[in-house]
């Protein structure tokens, strides 16, 4: 499942739309940067592509989102590093999760 | 006693100094643009509008309750409409004067510095001491302009006239308005905001909340436009709040050892779904949302296949309620009852 997240929001309200799309159902696996168009006005909006995967046993793991690239933090362990938009700005984030 | 003869800086700066005078005194003997006389029947303190007995005279009419009453409310607003106006065009032509004069005499003091600089020959103490005040005098000209807002004052003023015409229209309005619906005491008060309306801090405020309003419409705009393309926004409150809802039925249930407990949940709250008619109609566009690829659409056909055929098993319940959740809450800011009926499903087989 790929879901796009709109590009302007911050970093924390980013975080909070993919825990909600988990759903106790499905663990975010990765985000790339991207363009979603409507296709009845044609307008382009630039989104973050939240790429989820079926979690087949127990729960997914809880989600923490840093700026930048870093190695460690007391949250959890690293997910993975992502080049997103943070209020519209690309940045380098990582994920952790717990 | 011989004098001192004349050194080439002290004549500069006495050149300088007298073609800044002479300009100065050329600009002084033109006549400023004088304000039109003002004719008899508006003379200040010759006309009723300020006369203080006349006034007073009014106010007592206006106490009453008859249609005398009414008509002396009605001329106490026309004589307090202008005196707001006389004082308020009089704080503006005076604010205008003043403002034209400082920019006047901002701008002559920074030509005259330039060119004093270029003046003076030799003398470089001189040349680099005003050189120094000129670079003191743009930067705290700069901060003048900026701290009292003295290049807006136009943006300012033109706010006030909006806001103070917005109000008298208010004000005309009540004029038919009997004693008992309109007293003069509430018309007072309604001519004091129309005097504060004309009032720099008023003009300033109503900017603010002005500005406050179109950045919000503008935000309110993109986010439908968002939606409306499929593009999830920030996580409202109603959203976040069902999902934690959800969340306090589901974990337990997919985290509980007796799986065959946990079947029995999953398929209880998966039966109640398919009945309920707003629900129902979810389950059958599941496989419709765009964020689906063709995978996921096949793991829930699949899913639904085996639920269909009485061979569900807990995790083709679980992805099916799964992507429900999710479909129900991502809908709530455009159709809240989904999840309405979903919740109260799983409030009854918590």
């Amino acid at each position: 499942m790929i879901v796009p997240i709109a590009a302007n929001l911050s970093l924390e309200e980013t975080q909070e739309q993919c825990k909600l799309q988990q759903a106790d159902t499905f663990q975010l696996t990765g985000i790339t940067v991207g363009e979603k168009t409507d296709q009845t006005t044609g307008q382009v909006f630039p989104v973050n592509k939240c790429t989820f995967e079926i979690v087949q046993e127990g729960l997914p793991k809880d989600l923490l989102f840093v700026e930048g690239v870093v190695d460690t933090n007391p949250f959890g362990t690293k997910l993975f590093d992502c080049k997103m938009f943070v209020e519209s700005n690309e940045k380098d984030v990582s994920v952790f999760g717990k | 006693m011989r004098k001192a003869p004349r050194t080439e800086p002290a004549i500069s700066t006495r050149l300088a100094t007298i073609i800044c005078l002479a300009i100065v005194i050329c600009v002084s003997a033109v006549v400023p643009a004088r304000a039109q006389k003002k004719p008899p029947i508006l003379a200040d303190g010759e006309i009723s509008a300020f006369n203080t007995q006349d006034i007073r005279n009014l106010e007592n009419t206006a106490s009453g309750t008859d249609a005398n009453a009414q008509i002396a409310r009605n001329k106490l607003i026309a004589i307090g409409v202008e005196q707001i106006d006389a004082a308020f065009n009089d704080y503006r032509k005076k604010s205008r004067k003043r403002h034209d004069r400082l920019q006047f005499l901002f701008d002559f003091l920074e030509i005259g510095a330039s060119s004093a600089i270029n003046i003076i020959t030799g003398g470089e103490r001189a040349r680099s001491l005003i050189a120094e005040g000129l670079s003191l005098f743009q930067g705290s000209r700069a901060a003048f302009n900026k701290d009292f807002r003295f290049l807006e004052r136009q943006i300012l003023f033109d706010k006030m006239v909006a806001k103070r015409s917005q109000k008298l229209t208010e004000i005309y309005a009540k004029l038919n308005d009997g004693m008992g619906e309109y007293s003069w005491e509430q018309a007072r008060s309604e001519l004091r905001s129309y005097f504060y309306a004309g009032t720099i801090d008023e003009a300033l405020s109503s900017l603010s909340v002005d500005t406050g309003a179109e950045a919000k419409d503008s935000k309110d705009k993109l986010e439908r436009a968002q939606r409306k393309a499929g593009i999830k926004v920030a996580v409202t409150k109603e959203q976040a709040d069902a999902n934690t809802a959800a969340s306090n039925v589901f974990r337990p249930i997919i985290t509980d050892s007796d799986q065959n407990k946990s079947l029995a949940k999953m398929k209880a709250i998966y039966d109640a779904a398919a009945l309920d008619p707003d629900l129902k109609g979810q389950l059958n566009i599941l496989t419709q949302d765009e964020d689906l690829e063709d995978r996921d659409k096949e793991a829930i056909g699949d899913a639904l296949t085996k639920i269909k055929e009485n061979r569900g098993d807990f995790a083709a319940y679980r992805l099916v309620l799964g992507y429900l959740r999710r479909q129900v809450i991502n809908l709530i800011p455009t159709d809240p009852r989904p999840n309405k009926a979903f919740q109260e499903i799983l409030k009854q087989n918590q």
